[in-house]
């Protein structure tokens, strides 16, 4: 297939395109998001990274992460990548949100408005849903939650000084087989004109796995945590000025004794097992939930 | 930058640019909706970001780079959906050229995320190697490797044999 056979070939799909938004009104959306990020109060967002999930992994019991060439601790493949040099990141202390604050972390969520009411009393009265696992940075709180039947998980990202940014999305319980890793989200947030941060979340469950590390593109940074029942959230923020988006992907997921069971990046992935034998919840929009 | 500026730039590029943006977003996709809530959250990120992006005429590169970036998690963003309802055009009777084209698009969205993306990219809406790999983040070899790829899985897709309806007959 030539190039130009691919645009001639998709060029009837275009005939007939639907009516799409004006341009005030895209306008008027982005003054919209403007707004809400001024009100965010998110001018002291962190660049420090914090991630809890049932608690920072002990490195001792991690494989050495210096010598990406010895390959993983389980044997039989090597990888074709450097594997991830911890960070400093990797030794902070666990700091899990008290009962209080996951109280308040919740009813911000509850309060969000990307969720329909509907779908919210399904997930959080009806379903009994459960904080599982959170990340918190100085300015902003992220959480994963899961339906106490499992049918139903759900994440939401807010601003720690106050509901105004808070986003939740709800899902039905898929996993992809076919996505390699957990998708991350990333936003920008901009407290002002000249002040902008890149923000990275991931929250997923990885089932059989204890504890999982990734490198957020956005930044380079390297985080490990435990998960609670597969449960976890990585969280990175970084002023867009020092981002250096590379697009690495690389993630190891690791059982409770710090073996190393699957791995991945942009050139490759482990083959036996792979990362898709630990599946993760798809986000996509045909599981996502009761937009208003 | 003044708010009526801010507006009246942005407008006028969200003009001369959305429909091309909004096939790309399609084409990425599959999907309209989904292509147009893509968009929007583009269109939306580019007006918060708009002096800096605009100071630095990095305006059309930060719109792919979000484009195919945003791809992976738009479901958060349905907040933004338009709904579209003044007027719902019939379907288009179906020719020979549209159902090749509906084949064609089924089969680039079968690739997997970075080999469609960067067949879309680089085949389709005529970046560089270089403007690829600086949309999606990844080093140009990385590019040329999935383009490849892609192509090659592509075409094998569109080799499977065709199944004739009109000459269905039942064997026995």
């Amino acid at each position: 297939m030539t190039d130009l056979d691919l645009k001639q070939a998709l060029a009837p799909l275009f005939d007939d395109e639907p009516i799409h938004t004006t341009a005030a009104r895209r306008a008027d959306l982005g003054r919209r998001a403007l707004r809400r990020r001024r009100t965010s109060g998110v001018a002291a967002l962190a660049t420090a990274v914090v991630v809890t999930g049932a608690g920072l992994i002990n490195l001792a019991n991690l494989p050495s992460t210096g010598d990406g060439a010895s390959g993983p601790a389980t044997g039989g493949t090597t990888p074709s990548a450097s594997t991830p040099t911890p960070s400093s990141l990797d030794a902070t202390p666990a700091k899990v949100l008290s009962p209080p604050a996951a109280e308040r972390f919740t009813e911000q969520c509850r309060a969000s408005e990307s969720v329909s009411e509907d779908v919210k009393r399904r997930f959080f009265n009806d379903g009994g849903a459960r904080l599982m696992a959170t990340a918190t940075s100085r300015s902003v709180t992220a959480g994963v939650y899961a339906s106490a039947d499992g049918t139903m998980w759900g994440s939401c990202v807010s601003g720690n000084a106050g509901p105004a940014a808070t986003r939740l999305a709800v899902f039905a319980a898929e996993r992809s087989r076919s996505a390699l890793v957990p998708g991350s989200s990333i936003d920008e947030i901009c407290p002002s004109e000249s002040e902008c941060y890149r923000v990275e979340l991931v929250a997923n469950q990885l089932v059989g796995v204890d504890a999982i590390r990734w490198r957020f593109s956005e930044s380079d940074r390297v985080a490990t945590v435990h998960t609670n029942q597969g449960w976890f959230v990585l969280l990175n923020a970084v002023p867009v000025s020092t981002a250096t988006p590379n697009g690495n992907m690389d993630v190891e997921y690791y059982d409770a004794s710090g073996t190393r069971l699957a791995w991945a990046n942009m050139r490759g992935a482990s083959a036996d097992p792979g990362p898709e034998h630990f599946p993760s919840l798809s986000r996509r929009p045909e599981q996502s939930l009761g937009s208003p | 930058m003044r708010s009526v500026d801010r507006d009246a730039a942005f407008t006028a590029y969200v003009v001369a640019r959305e429909t091309q943006y909004r096939r790309l977003a399609f084409v990425l996709c599959g999907d309209w909706s989904r292509a147009e809530d893509l968009l929007q959250t583009a269109f939306t990120k580019l007006y918060v970001a708009w002096p800096r992006i605009q100071r630095t005429e990095a305006e059309d590169a930060y719109m792919r780079r979000i484009l195919v970036r945003t791809n992976i998690d738009d479901s958060r963003r349905s907040w933004n959906r338009e709904r579209p309802s003044a007027r719902q055009p019939d379907p288009p009777a179906p020719t020979r050229d549209l159902e090749q084209a509906q084949v064609v698009l089924a089969a680039l969205q079968e690739l997997p995320e970075m080999q469609r993306k960067t067949v879309a990219l680089r085949h389709w809406f005529d970046l560089s190697i270089t403007e690829t790999a600086e949309a999606l983040g990844i080093a140009e070899g990385t590019v040329k490797a999935h383009s490849n790829r892609g192509l090659n899985r592509l075409r094998e897709l569109l080799s499977a044999p065709e199944i004739d309806h009109e000459n269905d007959k039942e064997l026995t």
